[in-house]
């Protein structure tokens, strides 16, 4: 359940590597409660974000607010996070289990049960004397988890947390995510390729692309822009909306970029629309109804076919 | 820093190569005692077993490269520095938490293997007059070599935060405190080929100040009266003691300010 207080928020938080903006200016805010879903194509500067986020990395220039203490001081509430960023990464030589041992006694939680309990919820619970360094990929990527939810986090971040699981292991992780959501009200920032789990998760949604924040919507708004329209592409989209006022007494439209109109009107009467425009000496080029899903409307955003 | 300290040791006794080298260097004090046992008791008594100590001094170095790779375990290549980090533990208590640690399990180490030699050396060999003497004798020079080590544990610390090689720490820290004044000597032959005699005094002189010059120092006092009495004792004098704690602090400082400074700008991978 979201709620108005922030958990995260950034001011213009910037890195640049020599003369690359990793990331330009980007101002977002996560709510608590909010399952937020970080969405860009590679190289987009989702890892940057988080890497930031985590202390990871240093901004060149900006600010961040964690848990509403913002500079500095926002280390301190580092424990009241749980992070996988990249490949998990662990002791070789040690086991599953004294791994966690060692980061549960290095940050001074109390009780070992802690660690059976980790390790217990990533189904980790009997690698025995296995060495991490023979782990598959996917057992690295539990392992990881259960570091992050060790402390019993009020803030998850997780970049690619699905990366390497199986079906299985991917549902395990959405029930996971939505239970700690819902009855721990831990809110979650997760980045993903994988646009379809996302959209099954997050309640809210950043659109990043080459460094710059593109938009912030919530799912239910997100829903209401992906519903099934009418697009229309005409020689004058100005002279198109006027139209659809006047004639078609409608405001329920979007203007695109490129002479293109997004009509959420007369879906069962796609002639009416025509005739009008026909007869207001608008050009109709084409006129087809389409719905969105969350892929093609971040493609629609960065303006291309391009792979995610 | 305590949480930090015991989860250190916790991973570094679960370090496979930390028992062996314990084992490696109890069958060479095992070897070590049996030369001494079945030599002439004419020769060799516990006093002669306890100043022999000093000549392993240099050992000392060796062993904090070592303890330093198993605490720091490579934590550029495997990427486990992010994890200390995301929790918030801060850079410096990271670094500290690191340099403390490698001290602790170098003292404790030097305990064990003192006590291991020790014990058997106080029980196997006759005890003859001088006991005491050898005894404060061996107390100085531990007191002279203790900054110089902590200074190369230091130094190592600083290396294995500054780069990702372990060749490259490995071979610094040698060249530094194993084989420094033999590449300062080299270095002053071939310079003294050409017109730079200042430079070349002053390399000399400096010479006497690095730490593998000091162990040398310190492992020659104790001599060894041939006779078959007990050893005649050269104390080691208050200014060599004051000098190696100089010489161990500079060690312990500049290389940890500087590797620090780079740390704290450091991108964790």
């Amino acid at each position: 359940m979201r709620d108005d207080k922030a958990v995260l928020v950034t001011y213009n938080l910037t890195r640049t590597y020599g003369a690359v903006k990793a990331l330009d200016n980007v101002t977002l805010t996560v709510h608590k409660g909010d399952i937020y879903g970080l969405v860009g194509r590679n190289g987009a500067g989702k890892t940057t974000l988080l890497r930031l986020i985590s202390g990871q990395s240093i901004p060149t220039s900006g600010d961040l607010e964690l848990f509403g203490t913002a500079g500095h001081g926002a280390f301190k509430h580092r424990n009241r996070t749980g992070v996988i960023i990249e490949t998990p990464s662990f002791y070789p030589y040690l086991t599953a289990r004294e791994n966690l041992e060692y980061y549960r006694m290095q940050r001074g939680l109390p009780g070992k049960g802690l660690v059976e309990e980790a390790l217990e919820r990533v189904h980790l619970e009997d690698t025995g004397k296995k060495k991490f360094k023979s782990f598959s990929l996917g057992m690295k990527q539990r392992l990881g988890l259960a570091l992050a939810l060790m402390n019993r986090p009020d803030f998850l971040l997780l970049d690619e947390p699905i990366n390497g699981l199986d079906p299985e292991g991917v549902a395990e992780f959405r029930t996971l995510m939505k239970e700690l959501n819902r009855d721990h009200g831990t809110t979650i920032l997760i980045s993903s390729h994988i646009l379809t789990e996302l959209a099954s998760i997050a309640t809210s949604y950043g659109f990043l692309d080459q460094g710059k924040l593109l938009e912030e919507i919530t799912a239910e708004a997100l829903h209401e822009k992906c519903r099934t329209c009418l697009l229309a592409s005409v020689d004058n989209a100005p002279k198109a909306a006027t139209i659809l006022e006047t004639a078609l007494d409608t405001n329920s439209y979007d203007v695109l970029p490129g002479n293109v109109l997004q009509i959420y009107a007369f879906l069962d009467a796609p002639q009416k629309v025509s005739a009008a425009l026909s007869q207001g000496g608008v050009a109709l080029y084409s006129l087809e109804q389409k719905g969105m899903d969350l892929e093609n409307y971040f493609l629609q955003l960065i303006g291309g076919e391009q792979h995610v | 820093m305590f949480n930090y300290l015991s989860a250190e040791i916790y991973k570094v006794v679960r370090r496979p190569p930390l028992w062996v080298c314990l084992a490696a260097i109890f069958a060479g004090e095992v070897l070590l005692l049996y030369i001494e046992k079945i030599s002439s008791s004419a020769v060799m008594n516990f006093a002669q077993g306890v100043i022999f100590v000093p000549r392993l001094l240099m050992v000392g170095f060796l062993a904090a490269f070592l303890i330093s790779d198993l605490v720091y375990s490579n934590q550029g290549k495997t990427g486990t520095l992010k994890n200390e980090v995301a929790f918030g533990l801060t850079r410096l208590q990271i670094y500290l938490g690191k340099l403390c640690s490698m001290w602790v399990v170098s003292i404790a180490a030097v305990v064990v293997v003192l006590a291991l030699y020790l014990v058997p050396c106080y029980f196997l060999l006759d005890h003859r007059a001088g006991v005491m003497e050898a005894m404060w004798g061996l107390g100085a020079s531990l007191l002279a070599a203790l900054p110089l080590w902590l200074g190369a544990q230091a130094t190592c610390c600083a290396l294995c935060f500054a780069t990702r090689s372990e060749g490259l720490v490995w071979t610094l820290s040698i060249g530094i405190f194993l084989a420094g004044s033999t590449i300062v000597n080299i270095a002053v032959a071939l310079l003294g080929l050409g017109p730079f005699g200042p430079l070349c005094e002053f390399l000399v002189h400096m010479t006497s100040w690095l730490p593998d010059s000091l162990c040398q120092v310190l492992f020659l006092i104790p001599e060894f009266n041939w006779e078959g009495r007990y050893p005649e004792l050269v104390r080691i004098s208050v200014d060599i003691i004051q000098q190696c704690w100089i010489v161990g602090a500079f060690w312990v400082f500049v290389p940890t300010l500087l590797s620090l400074s780079n740390f704290y700008r450091k991108e964790i991978h």
